[in-house]
């Protein structure tokens, strides 16, 4: 049962993560991305980590993916024209990719760890026993998140708000400058 | 029947190897973005699988901790996009020259 | 719970965090603070900053380990922290007059700094992989938006996007590395991590390579050594100047910082597999970076290459992993620091609006047109190419002295040789400034105070460097750290 499970998600997170990295479109794209995130979270689930699981969920697939499709969609980023950077560098790149690919294969392969795992506990599964890891083990890289997460927040308002109206007054003077200028 | 731990092993680092090929042939920082997306799950799958092999719950935690440092990125990342996007007037992001020697 | 105590000698991450938090805040209300009072009092917070600090190093001798291992107080952090508040104060000073001129708002852009500051303030206490981590992310968020702050300019906008592009990509690669090392040692905290690899190589689990390769791509990315330096040209010439003289001195010494740690503390069991890919980048990025500075024109992309090889010869010391190689290594960023804030100070001084006056040319008749300026560039030019009586002399002899005691002769005569070839593009500045003849014969204004006094602070130093350099050398000794593995 667990290994069909298994096999039937692997299977998709491969399939849909192909769609990712290959479709043209960046709205089918997102879409696969969602089944892969999915995909992924029901795997957690079977390695003992609902909580991880339903987060991925949550979290992954219901915000940040769907931040994504609002920017392509406000954006209207349709399809590429020019995807392909040239023969060669392409072909390089799919070899160093397929290079490296082929030997974590052998190497995860390889370790030397008991290939069985051993029946889940209780305790893995248990969400107490989670936060009391998070909240004493880990509660300086909580903490350090909170101040990344502000800044991010900071960020994304500085990048993406719309010029003020002193700002944008200097522009016109200095946007005939600019386009004199040759880019490096 | 129990699936053995290396497959998932295989299975992140597939995941990952796809993620990295994309990320380094496409063209459009959209898509590129995607990618890497694929790359952290994939890292995120190899980290429960070995919290389970380790039974302990770090793993788990940093998987935790990823996710939000994945939301933070998207909304930086996305953010430059409408920046970008403000200055070319155009939807073409093909032509950033992202990775130009 | 931790002991609340502990949350005492956080104090000075806090309270940088609170200043930028306050900056933001004061923002918001009517016109806000404008430009020269958030950048006093942005100051002012670095100073109280640097005062805690101390007091902190005062209160914790020798080394501890607070908040369950994942933080820890010591001499080299403290080295760090103090000189990356050192190169955030130079940044600030340079930024006054720059951002007045520009128009943007200043709040937030002070405010983001000292943000980005407080990551790195944490990058360098960091003892587990995921606080490292997860300050690095901090630190290079707001990095990407300081990068591409100037809206209005295509440059700076594409800089920001491929810095974050390229960002996240070497942060997914290190992150996958770090979940190998965890399943190789079962644990994240570097002092454990040490034995849990140590253990797990013994076992011949081909794990451990895998992930400390992926890890160390990531941490080189950062501190843009070779083959991963394909962003630094573009990011320095394309972000604001401050800017790229901030991601040159801060954020390349908290990325030192952290690699140096991770390399040390973490991975110090492994050296014998480390060294060679060490070596090779360290080789590559000296080569590189000074051969590709040669055909620069632009100034700022010159430093940018020159950056790449400055990291070349410190990744060297590294490398010597001796007691000389780390404090040669402390030394050299130090010195560094000054001299890279002091360089990208002349290029502020001299842009005309905003990114014009960047290339070589502009730099020609200098000598008549402002002898104390072109005096003062040509103490920036010696010491980057490491000619005494400069701090970047020093530096460099004791790094190579370092390199050859470990037996690494030949990457020091690399070193050696290509820092004559440097001589080449740091002096073409000089003979332009000395032996051509100007189109303007207008002496350069001296309008920013703020900018005349770190380029005059920065040379002094420089050259206080190169002359005694025997206190700073005490100084580099403090923050000394022991290779597990040697």
């Amino acid at each position: 049962m667990e290994l069909l499970v298994f096999l039937i998600f692997a299977f998709l997170a491969v399939a849909a993560a192909l769609v990712v990295v290959a479709h043209k479109n960046p709205v089918y794209s997102t879409m696969a991305l969602v089944f892969t995130l999915f995909s992924v979270a029901v795997l957690f689930i079977l390695l003992g980590a609902p909580f991880i699981g339903v987060l991925q969920v949550l979290i992954y697939t219901g915000a940040i993916v769907v931040l994504f499709l609002f920017v392509i969609m406000l954006l209207n980023i349709g399809r590429e024209d020019s995807q392909i950077a040239g023969h060669k560098a392409q072909l390089f790149f799919a070899l160093l990719g397929a290079v490296s690919f082929g030997s974590l294969v052998i190497l995860a392969l390889s370790s030397l760890r008991p290939k069985v795992l051993a029946p889940l506990t209780p305790e893995l599964v248990s969400l107490k026993a989670l936060a009391s890891t998070l909240f004493n083990e880990f509660l300086l890289p909580f903490e350090i998140i909170g101040l990344l997460l502000t800044v991010a927040v900071i960020g994304a308002t500085v990048a993406a708000r719309r010029p003020t109206a002193e700002e944008s007054a200097a522009t016109a003077a200095e946007r005939s400058i600019e386009t004199k200028e040759a880019r490096p | 029947m129990t699936v053995p731990l290396s497959w998932y092993l295989i299975l992140g680092a597939v995941l990952f190897a796809i993620g990295a090929v994309g990320a380094l042939t496409r063209r459009n920082g959209i898509s590129i973005f995607l990618s890497i997306e694929v790359m952290l799950n994939a890292a995120n799958l190899t980290l429960i699988a070995y919290a389970r092999q380790w039974e302990s719950h770090a793993g788990q935690v940093v998987v935790f901790f990823v996710m939000a440092v994945a939301a933070a990125e998207a909304a930086v990342g996305l953010a430059l996009f409408i920046a970008v996007f403000r200055q070319r007037h155009t939807i073409d992001l093909n032509r950033i020259n992202l990775l130009r020697w | 719970m931790p002991d609340p105590q502990e949350f005492l000698l956080l104090a000075p991450e806090i309270l940088l965090a609170s200043a930028g938090l306050l900056l933001l805040l004061v923002g918001t209300i009517g016109r806000g603070l404008g430009n020269r009072h958030s950048a006093v009092v942005a100051l002012a917070s670095l100073f109280l900053t640097a005062i805690d600090l101390y007091a902190v190093g005062r209160s914790v001798p020798g080394s501890r380990l607070l908040f369950h291992g994942t933080f820890v107080i010591d001499g080299f952090a403290l080295f760090w922290k103090s000189l990356i508040l050192i190169a955030t104060a130079l940044t600030i000073l340079l930024s006054i007059r720059y951002m007045e001129e520009a128009g943007y708002r200043a709040g937030e852009y002070y405010a983001l700094l000292l943000l980005a500051s407080s990551g790195m303030l944490l990058m360098a206490s960091g003892y587990s992989l995921l606080t490292i981590w997860i300050a690095l992310e901090t630190m290079a968020l707001a990095s990407y938006i300081l990068a591409g702050y100037f809206k209005r300019h295509l440059r700076s906008n594409e800089a920001a996007l491929k810095y974050f592009i390229l960002g996240a990509l070497s942060s997914g690669i290190l992150l996958y590395g770090i979940s190998l090392l965890y399943g190789a040692a079962g644990t994240v905290q570097l002092g454990e991590l040490a034995r849990g690899l140590e253990l797990a190589r013994a076992q011949g689990s081909l794990l451990v390579p895998l992930g400390w390769i992926l890890l160390s791509a990531g941490l080189f990315f950062k501190v843009a050594a070779v083959p991963f330096h394909i962003w630094t040209p573009d990011v320095y010439v394309g972000a604001p100047t401050p800017i790229t003289a901030y991601l040159a001195a801060a954020s390349k010494a908290a990325s030192f910082a952290i690699l140096i740690r991770i390399f040390y503390e973490g991975l110090g069991t492994l050296y014998g597999d480390w060294k060679w890919i060490l070596a090779g980048v360290a080789a590559a990025s000296m080569i590189w970076g000074n051969v590709a500075a040669l055909i620069q024109d632009n100034v700022k992309r010159m430093l940018a290459y020159s950056s790449i090889a400055h990291a070349g010869y410190v990744l060297m010391g590294v490398l010597a992993a001796s007691e000389i190689g780390l404090w040669s290594v402390l030394y050299y960023l130090l010195a560094y620091t000054f001299i890279t804030m002091g360089a990208f100070a002349m290029v502020l001084l001299l842009e005309r609006r905003e990114y014009a006056g960047e290339t070589c040319a502009d730099y020609a008749g200098l000598a008549q047109r402002s002898p104390f300026l072109a005096a003062m560039m040509v103490i920036f030019l010696v010491a980057l190419t490491g000619i005494p009586p400069t701090g970047g002399f020093f530096g460099k002899v004791y790094l190579f002295a370092a390199a050859v005691q470990a037996g690494w002769t030949w990457l020091a005569a690399v070193g050696v040789v290509t820092s004559a070839i440097s001589l080449y593009y740091y002096f073409r500045i000089v003979v332009y400034m000395y032996q051509t003849d100007s189109a303007e014969a207008t002496p350069v204004p001296l309008r920013a105070p703020a900018l005349v006094t770190v380029i005059t602070l920065c040379a002094v130093a420089t050259l206080v460097l190169g002359l005694y350099p025997e206190p700073f050398i005490q100084i580099a000794k403090s923050g000394l750290l022991v290779v597990a593995g040697r």
